[in-house]
């Protein structure tokens, strides 16, 4: 699509001269065959190469689309959308001609989901970059990314980077499931962090099947150790094919890691400690636990007081879910907390759970626990 | 109701609580490796046979993405356990061996909270929950020590489980046990 914005200047469109110079700087196409101009390519520095292009689709006098480049690579790289058609532009998609990588963000405007896409593993968060719409429309400086979780139409929870640093949501979101968000430093090692959430974070994704938990759990190890992606779908067939996943039923604690190992990972099992957790997180090995979920999505804001209907799960149900662990926040000595990818919860993507209520919901499951490295060490 | 207190100190302690067993059989190996994570135990079920006390257990699956209606799908295993020394006796994968037709395993056979516990508190519920489990503990030791059910118990027994037990998952207990809930859960 981009090097469709990148012809010689040409005139077989209305010719245009934006600034008045007496020289054709750009070029009106009909792309839609209305009879009206709806795209102008402009060259705006005068190499006589267009730059930059600008689309009214339907014709309403605002611009929808406009494409630059962003980074002087002689190519229109970088193109801004308004989605909603409010005229304000929403939306990002970044090329990346160097290492071929694509890219985008969606503001928080848009009510809309927030997403990375990557030719590599180690893909970064665009936000630190590319920062809010300004109103130039060119300044793109994404500070907040909305992510709309479970496709209500409402913001179900922000990231914003505080300050380059931190992951945190935003208080007013829509997430009344009383988990608590994501807020530590995504640095490993720093403030106190063991593991590297931040981005371990990034391979979150809710099961799409009822009792996938220890599936997808395993996949966001395979997706972070191999550098390579994998597919639920794909995944649960693998599984099914072998014996390891029961549709309707699940998967049993020996049959975790399975997975893992099917595609090279090491993998160890049995019963954890604290202590091993954190020495697992600290030497960058990942470990998924069995827990009993509705504690933890209760997170102890579950009122005794609560009707059963208006609550998550079925009280005191024991161990009956798979979830990986990406840190341990030792910030506050006061409140440690332990970081989860929770398959099993639209608000799962790097959740906080005080550890002692981890630590609860964890020995229902006799601490089962699956350590995951690339090698047997 | 002094009487079913009276009733539940006298259990000895040969015999814990039946609370342990649905915990503890978790832990198990056997559990590890045949019984889905995921699963959810259902009401035990307890039987003598030879002298000995044997617990039944049900798993099945479950789905919580919804608040308030968590879905319940056929029993998917039982494991059998001697209720005083745990010592596994029996695992039946229902998909393979089961006493009720063959029904589509994916296809909700219930839910949680069913009507008659939906406006019930979480308090309100563990409570009664844990009334039945202490009832369960008297039932376990009258059948350990050959004696008959005080006629309150039974019928207190018999009056909770009914209030608890999902309607729809009602076939399958009795498929499983057909006189144990033939007695507790009359029509």
């Amino acid at each position: 699509m981009h090097d469709d914005f990148t012809n010689e200047i040409d005139t077989s469109g209305q010719p245009l001269d934006l600034n008045g110079d007496g020289q054709i700087d750009a070029s009106g196409i009909d792309t839609t065959g209305s009879g009206h101009v709806d795209t102008i390519y402009i060259d705006t520095n005068g190499d006589g190469q267009y730059d930059r292009v600008e689309h009214d689709g339907n014709l309403d006098g605002l611009t929808d689309v406009i494409g630059v480049d962003a980074t002087g690579s002689g190519y229109v790289d970088t193109i801004y959308l308004d989605i909603n058609g409010d005229g304000e532009f929403d939306k990002v998609e970044h090329y990346n001609f160097t290492d071929e990588s694509f890219e985008q963000g969606v503001s928080r405007n848009s009510l809309s989901a927030y997403g990375h896409i990557g030719n590599n593993h180690n893909y970064t968060y665009l936000e630190d970059e590319l920062a809010a719409i300004s109103s130039d429309h060119e300044q793109i400086n994404i500070t907040q990314a909305g992510h709309d979780l479970d496709n209500d139409g409402q913001i179900s929870f922000m990231e914003v980077p505080t300050n380059s640093l931190h992951i945190g949501r935003d208080p007013y979101n829509d997430n009344d499931y009383g988990i608590m968000p994501a807020q530590f430093n995504i640095n490993s090692g720093e403030d106190g962090i063991i593991g590297n959430p931040g981005e371990d974070m990034s391979y979150w994704h809710m099961q799409t099947h009822d009792d996938t938990c220890a599936v997808v759990s395993q996949e966001y190890i395979l997706d972070d150790l191999t550098w390579q992606h994998f597919n639920e779908d794909d995944l649960v067939n693998v599984a099914i094919e072998h014996g390891w996943y029961t549709p309707g039923g699940g998967t049993t604690m020996d049959n975790v890691g399975k997975l893992l190992e099917y595609y090279g990972l090491h993998v160890e099992r049995g019963s954890g400690t604290i202590d091993s957790l954190e020495s697992a997180l600290a030497n960058g090995h990942k470990v998924i636990v069995g827990v009993d979920a509705n504690e933890i999505w209760s997170n102890g804001t579950d009122s005794i007081h609560d009707q059963l209907y208006s609550v998550m799960g079925i009280p005191d149900s024991d161990a009956n879910h798979a979830v990986e662990v990406i840190g341990i926040d030792r910030s506050d000595p006061q409140h440690l907390m332990v970081i989860l990818n929770d398959p099993g919860h639209p608000g799962g993507q790097g959740s906080m759970i005080p550890l002692e209520l981890f630590k609860q919901s964890w020995a229902d499951s006799g601490n089962f626990m699956v350590e995951a490295s690339k090698y047997n060490t | 109701m002094s009487e079913l207190e009276s009733h539940s100190l006298s259990v000895e302690n040969s015999f814990i609580s039946i609370e342990k067993i649905v915990k503890d059989i978790r832990k198990t190996p056997l559990f590890r490796q045949v019984v889905p994570m995921e699963a959810v135990t259902g009401w035990p079920i307890p039987l003598r046979k030879n002298g000995r006390v044997f617990i039944i257990l049900p798993f099945y699956g479950a789905q919580n993405k919804e608040k308030g209606k968590t879905i319940l799908y056929p029993p998917l295993a039982l494991i059998t356990v001697d209720c005083i020394t745990m010592v596994v006796v029996e695992y039946i994968s229902t998909r393979f061996k089961n006493s009720w037709p063959d029904g589509n395993w994916e296809t909700a056979a219930g839910y949680f909270p069913h009507e008659a516990i939906s406006k019930m508190t979480i308090r309100e519920y563990k409570n009664l929950k844990q009334q039945l489990m202490g009832l369960y503990d008297i039932l376990i030791k009258c059948l350990i020590d050959g004696t008959e059910l005080d006629a309150e118990v039974d019928a207190k027994f018999s009056e909770i489980l009914g209030i608890l037990m999902e309607p729809n998952l009602i076939p399958f207990y009795k498929a499983i046990r057909p006189s144990f809930f033939g007695h507790f859960l009359k029509d």
